[in-house]
């Protein structure tokens, strides 16, 4: 039986953990947060309309980020076969689709004959939705940067709150529009340099299937094409424990509204499709912001690096907003036959003044020059139970990198994923991410391994191996280095109340050789081993209890190992019935410094998400709730108006310290509060 | 008494040891790795193993070895051997196992070990290794196996000595044609090494395997095909800094005539 104890709600927790545990390894390894909340977007637009598996097509499918890619070609051939679901139950008869799968997607997804309403264009127009979001937060304790009179000549200008408002429209994912302005905490507000308001403005329209234009894109919108090795914005997970996503997949283009200030593009894009051949071509203009180094007077300057976070709240931070402008065009053909998909692309960027990295010896190879021009070749083939992809790549200097994989599918219960890339030392893309240790595709070799074994509904098993070694120097790395990562996860399923997992990791990597400060510093191993014990219990309908057990061993030659600890318990509320829900975390973490860190998935308020890094000693804790106002409004205004609300509150206590984090944002005192409030109206 | 030699081992043992535990895909070559296997042993069979070690002719590796089931268990012969005249390594085993029961098996080895350096003269000794495999279920087996327990010299004089290796393993026969195989490996000095492996059968005729080992990050791919009474792997381990190691294998079962197969 599919349906049973676990409530709507409980579904969600769960699709939530399998989304959780991606982003956290992926935080792990980059050491940034992104703040695309594009997946969260799309899946609260899938909970409120959920996709009719009759009729999704591959692209839809995609969406839902959940299924890998045999459930999707499995369940379009048989829907091919066999024609349309009977009801929920029929999807168990797909191969591969397993009830673990299932009930994790059953608040998204729908089974019924009923042909989607005439999308005619007139309906798309006005028969949509339209949401608007408000976003207000502020961290209660006065960071330095904020101090009267000001510390140094660098200081934030604007006011502490962080302001967010968004506005969209959308009419079955078919027809999108809206707009938004985000401002940071720091940055100002109407006033000094931010006349417009706004920090951050961006706008957005994207329409599909018009006929022969299966997308049309103005304004914001990203662009991935193959593999990642020459161009991926948006969504990109690397190694996690769902060893079968190691294969990027994402239409070319896709809408951009979220209110992250780089990783897209903006101008025009438009998708052809016809019969097998597809075709998107793009063009953008806009100012980026980069940190700018000039040699003389007379010299127009060159970038040294470019800028993602967005922040423009001091005034050198104000000097590099937008101070950069950068050209883009691109296009992708792709033809698909029977199991084959084969695509050729082409990016192309030029900036208004030439990137050169600051000359190090790990630089020799690095970005450079004004125009970059990236071409690849890319190909997708299933056969049975394989299914084989890749891509091939060159940049402007002819310099190569491959990227490889197999999705094997050896038994029911036994899925198996093998990555190998090799990526030439001196390989050049500027927009491009894919299956890489490294942050950017360049300078790298590397086999990845991954097995998935569900011998039964009880207990799954997900292990994976990576191997990897880098040609050339690297930040920090004064030689050519190695390193390996092996991951095994164990979870054990005895009901559909209690998810026990067990997870053991390690990492190995070369880095410079601590304080040792010579031209060419020693190189010495870094080993960084995890292991964790996860627990999520339904104690009833409406409650939910999660356990989380973390340590970490941080060792390296040269320095004393280092140990690091993280407990919290969860308790998550929400009933059917009441038009309310919450959910309460207390923490504690102990890491005996920086390197032990940890991180944790946090629970936030709509399309937010939060995974804070974790070290020295103290205490954690945030509330969410989340509450539907919309039966007390619609009396009064609207019948139709929808209105929710979040709030949450979330403070990090630490002990034994008299002052957090360092530089404008330091803290006096041990304590960090934010409050954060969250507004939404649906018409 | 330290230091220690360097096991004579080759990629074989990573590559047949998939099939060791389980009760379908025993060969000769999984034999040599854990002796209690030997409980499996239904036909006469006799191996052949060569591997051109980093595509170094001097570290080519020989392998020999011949199983017969008898004294209601089964009974082998082994020999390895790599180098040249100026040095070499030998070994010869006699290896007995057989089952005690449904769901267990016993292993026992005894080795000659030789080594011959020009100039030196040679240096012998005994040691033992023994082995028990658990059936725990119809798919699932489990062992161990150690390999020179007490701790013997290289030879009389000498002041080396080989490695003592503890190994757990576990197989796991998914279906008739998918297996996964994890083994734990702690050789004396050396890190624990986890292997694992996976065959996989895409016709009676025609298997592929492929695995990992950690600490050194090896990995290994190959293919075998069958033929009647024939079998020959061809499969190759990669070590992320030395390179390549090729290997061939061939298999020969003499099956008796009431148990002819039709295949």
């Amino acid at each position: 039986m599919l349906m049973g104890f676990a409530s709507m709600a409980q579904q969600d927790q769960f699709a939530y953990t399998a989304f959780a545990q991606k982003m956290e390894m992926q935080a792990e390894k980059d050491d940034f947060q992104t703040e695309d909340d594009s997946f969260l977007q799309q899946t609260d637009y899938f909970r409120k309309h959920p996709l009719n598996l009759n009729e999704a097509d591959e692209d839809e499918m995609r969406k839902l980020f959940l299924l890998n890619e045999f459930q999707i070609k499995n369940l379009i051939s048989y829907r091919r076969l066999f024609g349309n679901l009977v009801n929920i139950y029929e999807l168990q008869a797909v191969p591969g689709w397993n009830v673990a799968t299932i009930q994790l997607l059953l608040p998204f997804i729908t089974i019924n004959d009923k042909k989607s309403m005439a999308q005619n264009l007139e309906s798309r127009w006005s028969g949509g939705e339209h949401n608007f979001l408000i976003n207000t937060s502020r961290v209660l304790e006065k960071a330095k940067g904020y101090l009267k009179p000001p510390v140094s000549a660098n200081y934030y200008q604007g006011s502490r709150n962080r302001l967010y408002m968004r506005y969209k429209y959308n009419y079955k994912n078919i027809l999108q529009w809206g707009i938004l302005g985000d401002k940071d905490a720091g940055e100002q507000f109407f006033k000094g340099k931010q006349k417009a308001g706004f920090d951050f403005y961006s706008f957005h329209f994207f329409a599909t299937k018009l006929g022969l234009v299966k997308s049309l894109a103005i304004g914001d919108f990203t662009v991935s094409m193959g593999q990642g090795l020459i161009q991926w914005e948006g969504m990109a997970f690397s190694k996690s424990a769902e060893i079968t996503s190691v294969k990027r997949q994402s239409p070319v283009l896709r809408p951009y509204a979220s209110p992250g200030e780089s990783n897209f593009h903006r101008g025009i894009g438009i998708t052809l499709q016809k019969a097998r051949w597809e075709t998107t071509a793009f063009v953008s203009l806009q100012k980026i912001g980069a940190n700018k180094e000039t040699d003389s007077v007379s010299d127009p300057g060159h970038i040294t690096s470019l800028l993602s976070s967005g922040y423009h709240r001091t005034a050198s931070e104000l000097e590099d907003k937008n101070n950069v402008r950068q050209f883009s065009a691109g296009a992708s053909f792709s033809y698909t036959k029977k199991g084959w998909r084969v695509s050729l692309n082409a990016v192309h960027y030029r900036f208004s003044i030439p990137i050169q990295k600051q000359d190090r010896p790990y630089n020799l190879f690095a970005l450079q020059g004004r125009y970059f021009t990236n071409i690849s070749l890319d190909y997708s083939y299933t056969y049975k139970n394989v299914h084989l992809f890749g891509e091939a790549a060159s940049d402007k200097n002819y310099n190569h990198a491959f990227v490889n994989g197999v999705l094997i599918s050896l038994a029911p219960s036994v899925d198996v994923s093998l990555l190998q890339r090799s990526i030439s030392r001196d390989y050049q893309a500027v927009y491009g991410s894919a299956f890489t240790e490294n942050t950017m595709p360049s300078n790298e070799k590397g086999l990845f391994a991954g097995v998935s074994i569900r011998p039964s509904s009880l207990v799954r098993l997900d292990a994976y191996s990576d191997v990897f070694k880098f040609p050339w120097l690297k930040y920090r790395v004064d030689a050519p280095s190695w390193g390996r990562e092996y991951f095994l996860e164990l979870s054990y399923i005895p009901n559909k109340q209690v998810e026990i997992s067990t997870r053991y990791a390690a990492k190995s990597k070369q880095e410079n050789k601590a304080g040792d400060n010579t031209t060419t510093s020693l190189v010495n191993n870094i080993n960084r081993r995890n292991w964790r014990i996860h627990a999520n219990v339904n104690i009833s309908r409406s409650f939910t209890i999660r356990n989380r057990c973390e340590v970490i061993w941080y060792e390296t030659q040269s320095l004393a190992t280092e140990q690091g600890f993280l407990t919290f318990i969860d308790f998550l509320y929400s009933s059917a019935l009441k038009p309310w829900s919450g959910n309460l975390r207390l923490m504690y973490f102990e890491t005996e410094g920086y390197n032990s860190r940890l991180y944790a998935y946090e629970n936030d308020v709509l399309y937010n998400f939060s995974i804070p890094a974790f070290f020295d000693k103290g205490y954690r804790c945030y509330l969410n709730l989340h509450a539907d106002l919309s039966r007390l409004i619609k009396k009064r205004i609207d019948k139709k108006l929808s209105t929710e609300c979040w709030v949450r509150y979330a403070q990090t206590i630490f002990i034994g310290k008299n002052e957090i984090s360092e530089g404008l944002d330091q803290i006096s005192g041990n304590k960090k509060t934010e409050l954060k409030l969250e507004l939404k109206f649906g018409l | 008494m330290q230091p220690c030699l360097a096991q004579f081992s080759s990629s074989n043992e990573g590559y047949s040891a998939v099939g060791t535990y389980s009760r379908h895909f025993t060969d000769v070559f999984s034999f040599c790795v854990n002796q209690a296997s030997l409980s499996e042993a239904k036909n006469t069979v006799a191996g052949i193993f060569s591997e051109r070690r980093f595509m170094l002719k001097e570290l080519t590796i020989y392998s020999a070895a011949i199983a017969k089931p008898m004294l209601s268990g089964g009974m082998a012969i082994t020999a390895d051997f790599t180098g040249n005249k100026d040095y070499s390594q030998t070994k010869i085993g006699l290896a007995y196992g057989r089952a005690l029961g449904e769901k267990l098996a016993l292993g026992i080895q005894f080795n000659y070990n030789r080594m011959h350096i020009s100039g030196y003269g040679n240096a012998g000794s005994v040691d033992v290794e023994i082995g028990s495999i658990l059936h725990l279920t119809e798919k699932l087996h489990a062992g161990w196996h150690v390999y020179n327990p007490f701790v013997t010299k290289a030879g009389h004089y000498s002041t080396e000595r080989f490695p003592s290796v503890y190994t757990i393993g576990l197989g796991y026969e998914v279906t008739e044609q998918l297996l996964i195989n994890t083994v734990v490996e702690k050789e004396e000095n050396r890190p624990v090494k986890v292997n694992v492996a996976m065959h996989y059968a895409l016709m009676k005729q025609f298997f592929l395997r492929g695995g990992i080992a950690s600490a050194e990050g090896l990995s290994f791919i190959g293919a075998g095909i069958s033929w009647k009474n024939f079998r020959t792997d061809a499969f190759a381990s990669w070590h992320p800094r030395l390179g390549f190691s090729p290997s061939l294998l061939l298999v020969f079962t003499c099956k008796k005539e009431e148990q002819a197969s039709n295949d």
